[in-house]
C-alpha cells in the first residue's frame, strides 16, 4: 500500500520536473519572438540646418531692418551675410573666409548662387570701405538674394519666410 | 523573545520545516503529497500552455505575408455605408481560425486580421486596407462587386517612412504622440451607426461621419503625419452568446420592484408580469438597438492612432483633442461610445499611478506604440505572452481588443460618400471604369494577354518584412 503510493509519488515528481523543463523551453522560445521595445540611449538630436535657432535669427534680421536708416540696413546686411556663413559651415564647407566655402559650390546645384555673390561683394565693400553708401533698392535686392539661398539649401521654409514680405 | 531568537538557529527552523509532516500517519502524508504533487502539476500545465501557445502563436503570425493596397477613390460616390457593410460581410466570411489540436498547438493558427488605415500625410489623407497576401482576389472582388469606381492598388507600405524607434525619431527632431481608443460600455451596447446619420432621403439631411476625420486630417501641417489605424480580425458567430446574460438583463425593467409592491395589492405574479410590461419607452429603444447590435456578425476591433510632427510644431492637442473629438460624433450616452484607453495613451504624468518615473515610461509607451503601429500588432491571446512581451517599466496587458459589428465598423471605415466636400485633400480617380464587352475577338494565346489581365507578380507571395 504505502510502497505504490510512494511510487505514485515518484511518477508525479517526474511529471512534474518532465512540465517544468517544458515550460522552461516554450518560455525560451516565447521570450526570443517577443516584441522588441527598448528606448535605447536618449541621444542628443543631430543639428539639423531646419533648426529653430537660424529661423529666429532671420526673423530678427527682418524685423530690424528699415530702409530709412542707413545704419540699420548697412547692420543687415552684415548679419544675413554672417547667417548665411554659419549655414555653410553647418552644411560642413571648409575654408578660411566665406568666400572660400562658396567657392566649393556651383552653380549647376545652386540656382541662387550668383545672388549670394554680388551679395556677399556688397558687404564686403560695406565692411571695408570706409563711408560706403547702400541705397536700400539695392540692400532689399541683396536680403533677397540671401533668403532665396537660405530657402534653397533648406534652411528657412515658404511660410516663415514669407511672412514679411516686405522690407 | 531574545531568547527564543538565540535559541532557533536557522538550521533548526530549516530542520523544522522539513519535519512538518512527522505528525501525520503513515497512509496520510503520501495522501498529502500525492494532492500537493498534483496541485503542482495542475499550475504547470496551465502555465506551460499558455507560454507554449505564445510560442507557436508567435511563429505563426511572423510567418503571415501581407499586401498593403491603397484605396483610390472616384470623384463621386453614390454609395452609402451600407455598401461597405456588405463588403466587410464578405471579408469576415475569409475568417480562418485553428479548428483542431493540431492546428491550435502546432501551427499556433491566430485569426488573420485586416488592417483599414487613413493616413494623412501633411495634410493629403490616403486610405489603405492590409491583408493577407493569398486573400488579394477576394478582397479585390468583395470591394469591386459593391464599389465598382474604386481602385485597389498594391502599394509600398508607407511605414518605411516613419522612423523606426523612437530613438531614430529623436534623432530626425520628430515628437509623437498616440493613444488607443476603447469602447466606454460593454460591447454589446452599439455605437451610433450610419442610419442615424443618414435618416433621411433628402441630400441636405444626411451626415458622413468621415467628414470630421477628413476635415481634422486636412488640417495637418505640412511636415506632420497623422495615421488611424483600425485593426480588425473577424470573430465567430458565437460573438453573441457572450451577451445573452446582458440581453436577459435589460429585458426587466429598472423600475423600483418596491414600489410595485407597494402598488399591486398580491405580489408576486402580478410583479414579474408587470415588469415586462413596464419598461419604459428609452428601455425599450435600447433593448430593440442592443438586439440589433448582436444580429450583425463582429470582427475583434482594435483603433490606434499616431501623430508625428516636428518638435518645433508639435502640440498634442491637435491630436489629442482634435481626433478624440472626431470619434465623440459616435456616442449616445444611452448607449455605447469610445474613450481613450489611457493606459496605453503616450501621456504619462506624475500623477498616474504608480507615481514613479513618469518620463521613462512615457518613452516606453512611446516606444511600445510606435512599434504597435508599425506593425499592426495585435494584443497576444495568452496570458503568459502578455506577460513575456512586458517590460519592467511597462506592463502589456492594457492593450485590448473588442466585437465591434459591420455596420460599426463600417461606419467608422468607408469610402467617404459623395456629400463630403473634400475635393482638395485627397487624390482621386477621374474617369470611370469599365470592362470591355465581353466576348471580343482576341488575336493571339493566352499567355500574351497575361500580363495584361492579371499583375504580374500577384502570384508571388510579398517579401518577408
Amino acid at each position: 500500500m504505502t510502497k505504490a503510493l510512494l511510487i505514485i509519488i515518484y511518477v508525479l515528481i517526474g511529471l512534474n520536473i518532465g512540465m517544468f523543463a517544458f515550460f522552461i523551453y516554450s518560455f525560451y522560445n516565447g521570450w526570443k519572438l517577443r516584441p522588441q521595445i527598448s528606448i535605447g540611449k536618449k541621444v542628443k538630436k543631430t543639428f539639423t540646418l531646419r533648426d529653430a535657432i537660424f529661423k529666429e535669427r532671420w526673423m530678427t534680421i527682418e524685423k530690424q531692418f528699415s530702409p530709412n536708416s542707413s545704419e540699420s540696413i548697412k547692420l543687415s546686411i552684415i548679419e544675413a551675410d554672417k547667417l548665411v556663413d554659419d549655414a555653410l559651415k553647418q552644411i560642413g564647407l571648409k575654408g578660411e573666409h566665406m568666400a572660400d566655402r562658396l567657392d566649393q559650390l556651383s552653380e549647376d546645384d545652386i540656382f541662387s548662387l550668383p545672388g549670394i555673390w554680388r551679395s556677399h561683394r556688397l558687404r564686403n565693400s560695406i565692411v571695408h570701405t570706409p563711408g560706403f553708401e547702400v541705397r536700400p533698392q539695392t540692400a532689399e535686392k541683396a536680403l533677397e538674394a540671401y533668403r532665396a539661398f537660405l530657402m534653397e539649401i533648406g534652411v528657412l521654409q515658404e511660410e516663415i519666410a514669407g511672412k514679411n514680405p516686405e522690407y | 523573545m531574545a531568547l527564543i531568537i538565540k535559541a532557533m538557529q536557522p538550521t533548526d527552523i530549516l530542520a523544522a520545516i522539513l519535519k512538518f509532516d512527522e505528525f501525520l500517519p503513515t497512509p496520510a502524508r503520501e495522501f498529502f503529497y500525492i494532492v500537493l504533487l498534483l496541485i503542482l502539476f495542475i499550475i504547470l500545465a496551465l502555465i506551460t500552455k499558455s507560454t507554449w501557445l505564445y510560442y507557436r502563436q508567435q511563429l505563426f503570425q511572423n510567418d503571415i505575408r501581407w499586401v498593403l493596397a491603397e484605396i483610390k477613390i472616384p470623384r463621386t460616390i453614390m454609395k452609402t455605408p451600407r455598401a461597405m457593410e456588405q463588403v466587410l460581410a464578405s471579408i469576415h466570411a475569409l475568417r480562418n481560425f485553428a479548428g483542431d489540436l493540431r492546428e491550435i498547438y502546432w501551427d499556433g493558427e491566430v485569426t488573420r486580421w485586416y488592417s483599414l488605415e487613413t493616413v494623412s500625410f501633411g495634410g493629403e489623407t490616403h486610405f489603405y486596407i492590409r491583408f493577407y497576401w493569398k486573400q488579394r482576389g477576394l478582397v479585390e472582388a468583395a470591394f469591386f462587386s459593391y464599389y465598382p469606381d474604386i481602385e485597389l492598388i498594391e502599394v509600398e507600405d508607407y511605414i518605411s517612412q516613419l522612423p523606426n524607434s523612437i530613438e531614430d525619431m529623436y534623432q530626425q527632431g520628430y515628437e509623437l504622440w498616440g493613444t488607443e481608443m476603447t469602447l466606454a460600455k460593454s460591447p454589446g451596447y452599439p455605437i451610433k451607426t450610419y442610419p442615424e446619420f443618414l435618416d433621411s432621403s433628402e441630400e441636405e439631411k444626411q451626415f458622413d461621419p468621415m467628414s470630421s476625420f477628413l476635415e481634422v486630417l486636412s488640417k495637418v501641417k505640412k511636415e506632420e503625419i497623422v495615421g488611424i489605424q483600425i485593426l480588425a480580425a473577424p470573430k465567430g458567430n458565437e460573438w453573441r452568446e457572450d451577451f445573452e446574460d446582458f440581453v436577459e438583463s435589460l429585458r426587466e425593467t429598472k423600475i423600483s420592484v418596491k414600489k410595485m409592491e407597494q402598488a399591486t395589492p398580491d405580489g408576486q405574479q402580478f410583479k414579474d408580469f408587470t415588469r415586462s410590461l413596464m419598461r419604459s419607452p428609452g428601455e425599450t429603444d435600447v433593448l430593440k438597438a442592443v438586439e440589433n447590435n448582436l444580429s450583425k456578425p463582429a470582427f475583434d476591433t482594435l483603433i490606434r492612432f499616431i501623430y508625428f510632427s516636428p518638435k518645433s510644431l508639435f502640440y498634442d492637442s491637435f491630436a489629442r483633442r482634435g481626433l478624440t473629438g472626431a470619434f465623440n460624433q459616435y456616442s449616445a450616452l444611452d448607449l455605447n461610445s469610445f474613450k481613450q484607453n489611457y493606459s496605453m495613451g503616450t501621456r504619462v504624468r506624475f500623477w498616474n499611478w504608480p507615481h514613479i518615473f513618469p518620463g521613462l515610461r512615457n518613452e516606453y509607451r512611446k516606444q511600445r506604440l510606435l512599434f504597435n503601429y508599425r506593425h499592426r500588432e495585435m494584443p497576444p491571446e495568452t496570458w503568459m505572452g502578455k506577460l513575456i512581451s512586458s517590460k519592467f517599466f511597462h506592463p502589456n496587458f492594457a492593450c485590448h481588443t473588442y466585437p465591434l459589428n459591420t455596420e460599426a465598423l463600417a461606419t467608422l471605415f468607408h469610402p467617404p460618400m459623395g456629400i463630403v466636400l473634400t475635393a482638395p485633400h485627397i487624390q482621386r480617380i477621374e474617369s470611370r471604369r469599365a470592362g470591355p464587352p465581353a466576348g471580343l475577338a482576341i488575336y493571339g494565346e493566352e499567355s500574351s494577354i497575361d500580363r495584361f489581365t492579371k499583375n504580374n507578380d500577384k502570384d508571388k507571395p510579398p517579401e518577408k518584412k
